[in-house]
């Protein structure tokens, strides 16, 4: 098991459930945020972002924020409010980028929050180069999430914390806008959560599920042995998407 | 003041015989991959000794050669490929296009003459990055497709002494350019993607019609120089390495032909400007 408790990691979050992670021994801190819709995790969208996160870091709990893939002009702002809230507590609070400028705008301005490269901060090919990490280490990076073993090690050796997923992302595509009120003209975040559309090539032969800003989407698992294997060492930070 | 003048059409090059058809139609630089480096097919690539069989003649007519590095390099062959790069840097390439943050940061302390262009696929959303990348040293930002004009706006506006290029025909599509993982098929000549096929929407079994397409057709923007020119942007990219020359040859005759219509009417730029930036 987790020496000290493990991140909780939802796919959508209420008051009642994170009520109920506030007060539960096991879970050390929560992932809130989502990667491009916060009407698809919260019901009250960012409102609730921000209430959950202050919720949590006032129980005591670390709080982890996933900031959005795609930080414009448009966002940014809003980002980097989130980010002062966060460092306004005392607790241990975190953030998920996916781009340097974020961590740029979070190392310089909320030093107390620690920074970590997201899973989604990468190239089609997503390997991650020495030089790579070096400059994740060279930029304050306090650590990178990862569900890849081989990775978990590179890191560790660079004394880099591992925020280590029991699972990870995949998809077939993604894209800044999203799939079901395009195909369907309809926001609707139920269907989204439930795979309720789908696409499917003319002959059959492929298909994928509509998930929002993501096509295919599906939550891998790795295996336990290996997930525990990983957990036991130092500098990582277990994270149980749930 | 921008100086409309400094207006560059990038053309791709994916094999030697390339070059001077595309010169001759009116590029003014040209890029090509690094051979087992660049993200397109290897067919597509050059080796060193192919980048100088072209680069004399390039330099000759007065343009530029850019040599594409942005694939994710394996770690073994980070400094093989540091040591092609101070070669090509010493032999006078005039830039290397770059999608790896920690590439750009090795490079950015062995080169000496060539610029760093970051790529399309680094993904650079904000001004905040654009700052940084800038502290390192590249000298171009290659806008990302998923931006929007205001965006894009924001950015020039925070840095306006970077060189901004966009790609201007091809590839411009509402899926993330370097996230996508649809399958790509027949990769040796064009790609053909999954995002181009016809697919059904289904709601559950049921199948509810046909579904809207899930990628672009590829974008062309030359019609609409201007705006982009007005906003800043000086390198117009048409993409492509795999394509037919005769293909690109047509792309960069459209290219140089919007740019000469806008060149010749360069004082109306200003007022095309109204709802995109007002304090011109």
């Amino acid at each position: 098991m987790e020496k000290n408790g493990y991140m909780a990691r939802y796919e959508t979050y209420d008051a009642d459930r994170i009520n109920r992670l506030c007060q539960s021994d096991e879970v050390r801190g929560v992932v809130l945020g989502d990667l491009f819709c916060q009407k698809r995790m919260f019901g009250n969208g960012t409102a609730d972002l921000i209430l959950f996160l202050e919720k949590l870091m006032l129980a005591g709990k670390e709080a982890i924020y996933q900031a959005p893939l795609y930080v414009t002009s448009r966002n940014l702002d809003e980002v980097v409010s989130i980010l002062k809230l966060l460092s306004g507590y005392k607790g241990n609070a975190y953030v998920i980028v996916q781009d340097f400028g974020t961590a740029q705008a979070a190392s310089r301005d909320f030093p107390s929050v620690r920074l970590i490269w997201g899973q989604m901060g990468r190239v089609r090919e997503h390997r991650f180069s020495d030089d790579f990490l070096n400059f994740l280490k060279l930029k304050g990076f306090y650590g990178m999430e990862t569900s890849s073993p081989e990775l978990a090690a590179r890191l560790a050796k660079r004394q880099m914390a591992v925020l280590w997923g029991n699972a990870r992302l995949t998809y077939e595509t993604l894209g800044r806008n999203c799939y079901l009120r395009y195909q369907t003209g309809v926001c609707d975040p139920a269907a989204c959560l439930g795979g309720t559309y789908g696409l499917e090539m003319e002959n059959g032969s492929f298909s994928m599920t509509i998930d929002g800003y993501m096509l295919g989407k599906k939550i891998a698992y790795l295996d336990e042995e290996t997930y525990f294997e990983v957990c036991g060492h130092e500098n990582v930070i277990p994270v149980r998407y749930l | 003041m921008i100086n409309f003048k400094n207006c560059e059409i990038l053309a791709p090059a994916g094999r030697v015989t390339d070059i001077a058809p595309l010169l001759e139609v009116g590029a003014d630089a040209v890029y090509v991959g690094l051979s087992g480096c660049s993200a397109r097919p290897k067919s597509s690539d050059f080796t060193v000794d192919e980048i100088f069989e072209i680069l004399a003649p390039i330099h000759a007519e007065g343009k530029k050669l850019f040599v594409a590095i942005n694939a994710n390099v394996e770690g073994n062959k980070i400094e093989a490929l540091l040591d092609t790069a101070k070669i090509l840097d010493n032999g006078g390439v005039d830039a290397l296009i770059v999608s790896d943050y920690g590439l750009i940061y090795r490079l950015s302390q062995v080169i000496e003459h060539a610029q760093i262009h970051v790529s399309t696929l680094t993904g650079v959303y904000n001004h905040e990055d654009v700052h940084m990348l800038k502290e390192l040293g590249a000298k171009r930002i290659i806008l990302s497709s998923d931006l929007y004009l205001d965006e894009i706006v924001d950015i020039i506006d925070h840095e306006p002494e970077l060189d901004y290029e966009i790609v201007a025909d091809g590839g411009i599509c509402f899926n993330s350019n370097r996230q996508c993982l649809l399958p790509h098929v027949g990769q040796q000549e064009a790609f053909h993607v999954y995002c181009q096929e016809s697919y059904r929407l289904k709601r559950g079994d049921a199948v509810l019609g046909k579904a809207r397409r899930i990628g672009n057709c590829p974008g062309k923007i030359h019609r609409t120089l201007g705006i982009y020119l007005g906003m800043g942007i000086m390198s117009f990219k048409v993409e492509g390495r795999t394509n037919s020359i005769d293909y690109i040859v047509d792309r960069i005759k459209d290219m140089a032909e919007s740019r000469k219509f806008y060149l010749e009417h360069a004082e109306e730029i200003p007022g095309m400007m109204h709802y995109i930036r007002r304090e011109y």
